[in-house]
């Protein structure tokens, strides 16, 4: 459904290459997930993969057809959904007319369209009335709901969903997720891009990692889960200013030395200690602790992507 | 056409409905009405100007130009706006990748603004038309030019194309699009006819004007809706009409196609930098 090779972007006002020898591919029928933290380049590559940006190298083929020389094919059979707040729809006009304009354009009659709205409301729980407001004046979430019946109301073979469920409250985005798991039933597939690992792990059937325009991991949910979920993180924080204390710093180069230490991180008087096994680190830590006669407050639980993501980098690497 | 009809009933349907809007058109028809009387003064009291013999005559030199600028050139101006303001907020991005027509896309919102300036206008239409019966000027006249109206309408389209071509090619035309504007304005016969005043600029500045004012539809427009009405041009004073007409169409043609030139590649930088380097 979508093969992209190698594809490498350099943002020419900035200079920020957002993509370094990306590569995915998409199979019919399948949900794939798009998981990295901000900045990563997952809204750079779906805007690629959709056609309203241009890559700088690298080769796109979506629904067989070649992204350079056949681009009016693949846009009959794409849609696309925005992450909310980068693409705004035309602000004085309500939702409806926005959805009808956008789908005349696409091809759909006025009357068509209003019975495809009134559908997609229905079966994804929306109140009706949402649609009536003025974009300028809606919500975060009122706005993204806009943007997912606009993306959804064309039934196109492939669907990108651009972090579709920021600002929408869970049992609505429990709706557009089982009619997501509906949509691809038929052949149709979905690219769907997230910070969330606890999102795009039940609905997707891979799920791709990418960290600063990276391919880091592909995989399948099950997989991805447990090499990112095994990272965990102790924050020791304290209360008085650390960086001058010469106990802090004889813990310190203790606390490196440690089995399942992995890395550190001195942020505003905490101390951030990633781990590949946090319960064990622990009691290494709080026998140190007594050591120094230091009584910071500590908390642990899971690495945030960010964070398992540098930790997989570093891994890897290794 | 589908592009054309979704943009034509987007604006109607939006400016149908809001009663401010078309309060604000009234006082932009009150704003013309001022400037084109102030213009008016100074002409009248100006001894290098040609002469126009009478008041009602004076009058309706200035009503034409009055009514030229507000029903043809206020669509050449907010028909780029709504393009542009598409752009910066990201929402011609939503059918950006789609298969679309640009002249289809900026023609709808193009015809819907003139439809709703020629409502609004109608009552300075019946003013020329009385104003006209009292110089005896015969009502065939009139017809030719509101015919001539439609007929200048399509030809601007072109001037239309090229403001929101130029908008895409670089985010600063916004700013100096007012300026561009009114300087054209000026320089075009829309208030009074510059010719009168071209000693002022120097003999090689003058010529000059003259020659960028030449191929710019905007005097063409200016000078043959004038021809129909009182028998002679006041901006260019070609010999005959068919030459004016001959230069209005052929610059119009120039100016679309330099149009979709200028489309072209703004797109192509629009796609490399994308949308958000368009945003504020």
């Amino acid at each position: 459904m979508l093969k992209a090779v190698d594809i490498t972007k350099v943002y020419p006002s900035n200079r920020v290459r957002a993509l370094e020898k990306f590569s995915i591919d998409i199979k019919p029928g399948e949900i794939m997930g798009l998981l990295g933290p901000n900045g990563a380049g997952k809204s750079t590559f779906v805007r690629i993969a959709v056609g309203v940006l241009d890559r700088d190298l690298g080769s796109l083929s979506v629904c067989g057809y070649d992204s350079d020389s056949e681009r009016k094919k693949i846009s009959n059979l794409v849609s696309w959904i925005p992450q909310e707040g980068t693409s705004k729809m035309i602000l004085n006009r309500t939702g409806r007319e926005n959805i009808i304009y956008y789908s005349w354009i696409k091809g759909l009659s006025r009357k068509e369209s209003e019975r495809r709205i009134d559908e997609l409301l229905e079966k994804l729980n929306i109140d009706k009335r949402i649609l009536n407001k003025t974009y300028r004046i809606m919500s975060g979430g009122q706005k993204q709901l806009t943007n997912i019946i606009n993306g959804l109301i064309m039934d196109s073979k492939l669907l990108f969903c651009d972090e579709i469920s920021v600002s929408i409250d869970p049992i609505i985005t429990k709706s557009i997720y089982d009619y997501l798991r509906e949509y691809t039933s038929d052949g149709r597939a979905v690219l769907l891009t997230s910070q969330n690992i606890s999102e795009v792990e039940n609905l997707s059937d891979r799920i791709a990692i990418i960290q600063s325009g990276k391919l880091v991991a592909l995989d399948k949910p099950r997989e991805i889960s447990k090499k990112i979920l095994k990272y965990e993180v102790i924050d020791l924080i304290f209360e008085n200013d650390v960086v001058e204390n010469k106990a802090f710093s004889s813990f310190n180069s203790e606390l490196e030395e440690q089995k399942y230490f992995q890395s550190e991180e001195l942020n505003n008087n905490v101390l951030h200690i990633r781990s590949d096994n946090a319960n064990k680190l622990l009691k290494s830590i709080l026998v140190l602790l007594e050591k120094y006669s230091l009584n910071p407050s500590i908390e642990s639980g899971k690495a945030n992507l960010s964070m398992a993501l540098q930790m997989l980098k570093k891994e890897e690497e290794k | 056409m589908k592009t054309f009809y979704a943009n034509f009933w987007r604006e109607m349907k939006y400016n149908l409905g809001r009663r401010g809007v078309w309060m604000g058109r009234l006082v932009n028809v009150s704003v013309s009405i001022l400037t084109a009387f102030a213009m008016g003064i100074i002409y009248s009291f100006s001894s290098d100007a040609q002469s126009i013999v009478g008041i009602a005559n004076v009058g309706l030199f200035l009503l034409t130009g009055f009514f030229l600028q507000y029903l043809v050139l206020s669509s050449v101006t907010i028909a780029p706006n709504t393009f542009w303001s598409d752009i910066r907020n990201g929402s011609f991005e939503f059918i950006f990748y789609y298969e679309f027509s640009i002249s289809e896309y900026i023609f709808g919102i193009y015809f819907a603004q003139f439809i709703i300036d020629f409502v609004i206008s109608l009552p300075f239409l019946i003013a020329i038309i009385i104003v006209a019966a009292i110089n005896s000027i015969p009502v065939i006249l009139i017809i030719a030019f509101i015919g001539f109206l439609i007929f200048s309408f399509l030809c601007l389209f072109s001037i239309t194309m090229l403001f929101a071509s130029l908008y895409v090619l670089s985010k600063q035309f916004m700013g100096y699009h007012g300026a561009v504007t009114y300087i054209a304005y000026f320089v075009c016969g829309v208030y009074f006819p510059i010719l009168g005043y071209l000693s002022l600029f120097g003999q090689t500045a003058g010529w000059a004007i003259i020659g960028i004012i030449s191929i710019f539809p905007y005097t063409q427009v200016f000078d043959i809706a004038r021809y129909i009405i009182f028998g002679s041009s006041y901006t260019l004073a070609y010999p005959a009409l068919w030459v004016a007409f001959l230069i209005m169409i052929s610059s119009s043609i120039i100016f679309y196609f330099l149009s979709l030139i200028i489309f072209r590649k703004g797109f192509k930088n629009l796609r490399k930098e994308g949308f958000a380097a368009y945003r504020y």
